[in-house]
């Protein structure tokens, strides 16, 4: 029996569409053959995968049918209701994609322009500052030392692009997706110049009048979507949709229409022609892109991580991945091998975010009931190490917790951000533990360890924040972005001192002892890793833990 | 049973990381899913009632494994015969198979998510679709006023490229 036979016959019995004499014919050679059956049992594992997986992934599907659902119009009438569609579909896009960065850092431009409105206002001379606004960055690199991200404001001036994509949109309402190697000039927001590369417009009815402004020609748009291609001395104007005037030294104006194209090189005549959308970028391409980056993102991090979770001086690593049925949502694994099914974590009103990239879940704590608990045991080591990727929405208690261990007893850490934004970390000692002796709860001691200011009140971005700490010294040690940024021995250091966790939160404080200060630390943010070494890790260590996990 | 709510909670957290696992390997010994979801529920059922006979819990998925299998094989017992029930020897030779595809859950459903996307829409919706709880492809060929025998090929070919597709994401990984 060939491959394709096998298959048809496996295929036909999972579909339950098998007659009596195929189901002879596959189970003779599933009896014969333990190839066979290894096959037939990736089959149905297949089977199965796509089971438990087509119910999450239909609601993605249907969002992105919606997106893909643009029919060809040609009816003057049926072109307003597809700009509606349009304009619905970058509403589907904002909601179906869910940039949790890209929304907050939107909101910081917004911020940006507020301000620079309220400057113009106060000061006359105060020229218009911003003309359009980053939105969407994919995979991008760009010439000279500034490096944009999403949802920065644009000044006019010069925008180079290397390589990769990402889309401006102007003040006006008008939309620019730029791909690969390109030069344009933003010189208002109701008119820009390409100098080189590859360039689509979306004008929506608001921005009727835009101006592209080409070596070879001028446009005007007169309510469309069109691209332009600019390479050397030749300058092409393709229109997709809607009509646009062109305007080319030399020679009258000229309306170009919905399917066709121009092009003029430098000391040759005009040529018409048909335009060609495929070759130009489009808000498809883009979204297939953002998915292919961030998906090989994730697989890089994976391959990155496989080594980091069987490290054998790990005892927690907390990837906070999301399982698909909602059944487990709570269900935090604790991914280090050999497994430690005891130390999965369960999370506790916290709900499931997007973390440092899309298809990256993230916790997010908010109310002062959010944790997840977890649960380390009780053995003793001779020092530890912590590493997260946290995100701080907002300093709200004067201590917000990163990992807490439950009791705070001999030996157990605390590791939290105090309200000026400083890393702080300390473990509990009692002061003395004679062989056998009570230990008294009013006869402990620990030293806070605290880095210098390092969050803002709204800093919100994602940041991986470190700790080691050898009970041998008593040397504390604490980076920030893969950089140390405070180290620091203990002044009642004493020999024989061991670390241990027990019962923790993350995000939280689970069992303040009574009367102590500030009982409440529930952080506000985000947390999409954990990692937990039984040894103080090195700078070069805590360096690549970073530099492996950095977002972009 | 056991009426420790830590140990229900241990229980759960274990049954949820297997439970992907336990589906795929009980899919081959029964032939539709509703089987699967049938004998899934029972096996986690008697498994629960067994819990504190389980001395090392890191044992659990292999366990849990021995439960299934039993439970699959006395599940098809109590089906009418049909040509998708196979004969009790093949049942016990596939009951001991292993696959080729030896990866963690976790990693395979990723490699197989990426797979998907890589398929243009129309396909990816309709391996999706013909895979969700309940549809059946004489329905869903129906329903789409499509012919029954062509949505049966393009399944087909469908499985064929993601199973590649999945080996080749795995290995690529160096996790085959």
């Amino acid at each position: 029996m060939n491959d394709l036979r096998f298959m048809e016959l496996v295929s036909g019995w999972l579909d339950g569409s098998l007659s009596e004499t195929e189901s002879a014919e596959l189970q003779a050679t599933l009896e014969d053959s333990a190839d066979r059956r290894s096959e037939f049992v990736d089959v149905c594992g297949l089977d199965a995968d796509l089971r438990l997986m087509s119910d999450v992934q239909y609601q993605h599907v249907a969002q992105a049918s919606v997106r893909n659902d643009r029919p060809v119009v040609h009816s003057l009438a049926l072109r307003a209701s597809k700009w509606i569609l349009v304009v619905a579909t970058a509403a589907v896009l904002l909601l179906a994609i869910g940039y949790g960065i890209g929304r907050d850092r939107n909101s910081d431009a917004k911020r940006q322009i507020a301000t620079s409105e309220a400057a113009s206002t106060q000061q006359d001379e105060t020229v218009e500052s911003g003309c359009a606004v980053l939105s969407r960055v994919v995979d991008a690199k760009f010439a000279g030392d500034t490096q944009y991200e999403e949802g920065d404001s644009l000044q006019p001036g010069q925008f180079k692009l290397l390589s990769g994509a990402v889309q401006i949109d102007f003040f006006s309402g008008a939309t620019m997706l730029i791909a690969e190697a390109a030069d344009v000039n933003l010189i208002s927001s109701w008119e820009a110049e390409c100098a080189h590369g590859k360039v689509t417009m979306r004008v929506p009815p608001p921005a009727i009048g835009f101006r592209l402004n080409l070596p070879e020609m001028k446009v005007v748009d007169l309510g469309t979507e069109f691209a332009v291609q600019v390479d050397g001395g030749e300058s092409s104007l393709h229109v997709f949709e809607g009509e646009v005037e062109a305007y080319v030294p030399g020679s009258q104006m000229q309306v170009i229409r919905e399917g066709n194209s121009l092009k003029k090189a430098k000391d040759r005549g005009v040529v018409a022609g048909v335009s060609t959308p495929a070759d130009f970028p489009s808000v498809e391409e883009f979204e297939r892109r953002k998915e292919e980056y961030y998906q090989r993102k994730t697989n890089q991090w994976r391959v990155a991580m496989n080594k980091v979770l069987s490290d054998e001086r790990i005892i927690g690593c907390y990837q906070f991945r999301r399982w698909p049925d909602k059944k487990w949502d709570r269900l935090v694994n604790n991914f280090v091998i050999p497994k430690r099914p005891y130390s999965h974590g369960s999370a506790v009103g916290a709900r499931w975010v997007e973390g440092r990239w899309p298809g990256k879940p993230a916790l997010e704590f908010k109310s002062p009931g959010d944790r997840v608990r977890i649960n380390l045991k009780r053995d003793k080591y001779e020092g530890l190490a912590l590493a997260a990727w946290i995100r701080v929405d907002g300093l709200d208690r004067k201590y917000n917790a990163l990992l807490m261990s439950d009791r705070y007893e001999d030996g157990e850490p605390h590791w939290q951000i105090d309200q000026s934004g400083r890393l702080m970390f300390s473990v509990s000692y009692d002061r003395s533990s004679p062989p056998g002796g009570k230990t008294d709860k009013g006869n402990r001691q620990s030293q806070v360890f605290y880095s210098p200011p390092l969050f803002g009140a709204s800093d919100r971005r994602w940041h991986h924040v470190a700790v080691t700490f050898d009970a041998r010294t008593g040397e504390a040690v604490q980076y920030f972005d893969g950089k140390e940024v405070s180290r620091e021995g203990s002044d009642h250091h004493r020999e024989g001192r061991t670390v241990t966790f027990g019962a923790c939160e993350i995000g939280n404080w689970g069992l303040p002892p009574e009367g102590v200060p500030f009982p409440i630390r529930n952080l506000n943010g985000r947390v999409d890793e954990l990692l937990i070494y039984k040894v103080p890790l090195s700078g070069d260590e805590i360096s690549n833990l970073h530099e492996l996990g950095i977002p972009n | 049973m056991n009426e420790n709510p830590s140990s229900y909670e241990t229980f759960m957290r274990l049954l949820i990381e297997e439970e992907s696992a336990v589906k795929a390997y009980v899919r081959r010994l029964v032939p539709t899913w509703h089987d699967v979801e049938e004998v899934v529920q029972q096996t986690s059922l008697i498994a629960w009632k067994k819990f504190d006979e389980l001395d090392d819990v890191d044992r659990f998925g292999g366990w849990l494994m021995t439960i299934a299998r039993f439970e699959s094989l006395k599940h098809r017992r109590s089906l009418a015969r049909s040509p998708l029930v196979f004969s009790d020897k093949l049942a016990e030779l596939l009951a001991d198979a292993t696959g080729n595809i030896v990866a963690g859950d976790t990693d395979r459903q990723q490699a197989l998510e990426g797979c998907l996307k890589k398929l243009d829409q129309p396909r990816r919706e309709l391996i999706l679709n013909v895979h969700q709880p309940g549809v059946t492809i004489r329905e869903y060929a129906r329903q789409n006023a499509r012919p029954e025998q062509a949505i049966y090929k393009s399944v087909q070919r469908l499985r064929q490229i993601l199973l590649v597709c999945v080996k080749q994401t795995l290995a690529d990984q160096g996790l085959s």
